[in-house]
């Protein structure tokens, strides 16, 4: 059972920093980017091919991070510069890397194994002769990423250009009339997401041992889910809440998915079930409000027919 | 100070629905000037303001601030020089970041926005001395989300950012249209306060009459994308809402007239 617990905690955690991708992208900026499905497995795939040739696994997730933002700067210039509306921008960018991931790594997935001398980011944890035991080094190495960026990116937040890039999501006009180039700040903040989500599944890569061309599938629904499911369980306003909300999210959101691939066989759930899993979720959590709505006025109308009754 | 010269602006250009919002405007405000602008419903006064600030480049025309050439600036280039203030008070400030916030990002209008911290202790002290003059209790709710605000707080607010960089023109655009009388009239004193005590060249739309009048040292009434007439001095300070209406009428039926002769 700790086992289960600290392997959700782990995934949950790594998912996590896409998720913040997606809450800059989606909830800052107002821009519904589904460039995260190419550039996730993007993270992974420069990632793998880098290590694969022997290259240290820093400075691998450094450029698969790069990448990443590269992409999402792409997907600004589509909207930006060429109009292209928000949806569409993100999916054209999500289609063209399907072929560029699949150039890079030169085939459908890569295997990354210790037993082939592959030094990656898992393997340096498990090296180091700390007395902790790995199995609570690495969620406590992945908390300590997390925490870090969450950090940076509450501070980012409250600087000038943040500000800018969050005003760009609320209110377009008003930000304009104040002296900021829009077009900008969606470049940059796309960057920076699509940066995130890169950098987390570089991460990810490694953590489960290969990269594979299909392993981004559905991870914009994945961070979304997690992004809704942290503002439903925590209502806060200030930036650093917020981000906190998304971390929270993410983890609970793993803890399901868990919770359904382990027991979820009793129930007659396949595996391959997940993402179907993953869309119900998603759809019960956007549809939850209106449900309560519904089930309240159902409830008063009952109790009106009561007191007329009574009557 | 201001300059525009045969300033045409047409929407949809080319097909059917082809609509000339402004025709030919020629206009020049001197520095200080406070000009009042009234007339109809799509008389293009609203257009003229969003012309002039880059919201819509215009079909032809030409328009100087300062001396030098704006007509073909995007915006958030004119920001640094212009100050709006819009109708709808939630179009001003954004809701879900802090009054403080709002403030900083009117207080960087002027220049790029840099990677360091938008609200400093200092700024914050400057804010709060700033918010306490306008006596709406805003200085201890710097750190609340605008959303939480009421309309005419947040129309104070969005007055407070228009000239909180000192720009060198100010636009309204019936900025109390949308508020309670009451508050209406505490926005209209601030805004009166504001442009008197920082020496602002104004120009501000305005659908009540008397307040044209009342305000400002001149008045513009426009028609169907064009100036009617154009008063200051002594012949302004003369005027009534009747004389004013007078006049407009007058001037239409001469323009009818003069439609018509053209077709007879």
């Amino acid at each position: 059972m700790a086992g289960f617990i600290l392997h959700v905690l782990e995934e949950g955690l790594l998912f996590a920093i896409m998720s913040l991708g997606i809450y800059i992208s989606f909830r800052a900026l107002n821009f519904p980017d589904l460039s995260v499905d190419g550039t996730y497995p993007l993270g992974a795939a420069v990632v793998a091919i880098m290590i694969f040739k022997g290259i240290n696994p820093f400075i691998a997730m450094i450029v698969a991070t790069l990448a990443g933002g590269l992409a999402g700067l792409f997907t600004g210039f589509l909207h930006a510069r060429l109009k292209i509306a928000p949806l569409l921008s993100g999916i054209l960018t999500m289609i063209c890397l399907y072929s560029i991931n699949l150039r890079i790594m030169g085939r459908p997935n890569i295997s990354l194994s210790p037993y082939l001398r592959h030094r990656t980011f898992m393997t340096i944890i498990k090296e180091t002769n700390l007395p902790l035991k790995s199995e609570y080094l690495i969620p406590l190495i992945f908390l300590g990423i997390v925490v870090i960026l969450k950090f940076i990116l509450d501070i980012f937040l409250h600087t000038e250009i943040g500000l800018a890039i969050r005003a760009t999501g609320d209110n377009e006009e008003m930000i304009r009339s104040e002296g900021v180039n829009t077009d900008t700040t969606k470049l940059v903040g796309l960057s920076l997401s699509n940066g995130l989500v890169a950098f987390s599944g570089a991460l990810f890569a490694q953590y489960q041992g290969f990269s594979d061309i299909g392993m981004g599938i559905g991870m914009i629904i994945a961070g979304l889910a997690s992004v809704i499911t942290g503002e439903a369980l925590i209502r806060g306003r200030t930036i650093s809440i917020i981000t906190l909300e998304v971390i929270v999210g993410a983890i609970i959101y793993r803890l399901a998915i868990a919770i359904a691939l382990k027991w979820g066989y009793n129930f007659g759930f396949k595996p391959t079930d997940l993402k179907l899993l993953t869309g119900l979720l998603v759809i019960i959590i956007l549809a939850f409000p209106i449900i309560r709505k519904k089930m309240k006025s159902k409830f008063l109308k009952n109790n009106k027919n009561l007191r007329e009754t009574k009557c | 100070m201001l300059k525009i010269t045969s300033l045409t602006k047409i929407f949809s250009k080319g097909s059917i629905n082809e609509n000339v919002v402004l025709r030919n405007i020629n206009l020049f405000v001197p520095e200080r000037d406070f000009v009042t602008i009234i007339g109809s419903n799509g008389a293009g006064k609203t257009t003229l303001l969003n012309v002039i600030s880059g919201v819509f480049f215009p079909e032809q025309g030409r328009i100087e601030i300062d001396g030098k050439d704006v007509t073909n600036l995007p915006e958030y280039k004119r920001a640094s020089f212009i100050g709006r203030v819009f109708q709808n008070p939630l179009q001003g400030t954004a809701s879900s970041l802090t009054v403080e916030e709002n403030l900083a990002i009117a207080e960087a209008r002027k220049r790029k926005k840099k990677l360091h911290l938008a609200v400093t202790r200092r700024k914050r002290r400057e804010f709060r001395e700033r918010l306490s003059l306008l006596g709406l209790g805003l200085e201890k709710r710097l750190q609340e989300r605008v959303g939480l605000l009421s309309g005419g707080q947040r129309q104070a607010l969005t007055i407070l950012m228009a000239t909180l960089a000192k720009p060198k023109l100010l636009l309204l655009d019936e900025h109390t249209a949308n508020l309670d009388p009451k508050t209406a009239q505490k926005i209209i004193s601030l805004t009166k306060r504001v442009i008197n005590e920082d020496h602002l060249t104004t120009l501000m739309v305005t659908h009540n009459m008397e307040e044209a009048l009342r305000f400002g040292n001149r008045t513009i009434m426009m028609n169907e994308g064009e100036i009617l007439f154009d008063v200051y001095g002594e012949e302004r300070k003369k005027m009534n809402v009747k004389d004013l209406l007078d006049k407009f009428s007058e001037l239409k039926k001469e323009r009818l007239l003069e439609d018509k002769m053209l077709l007879i």
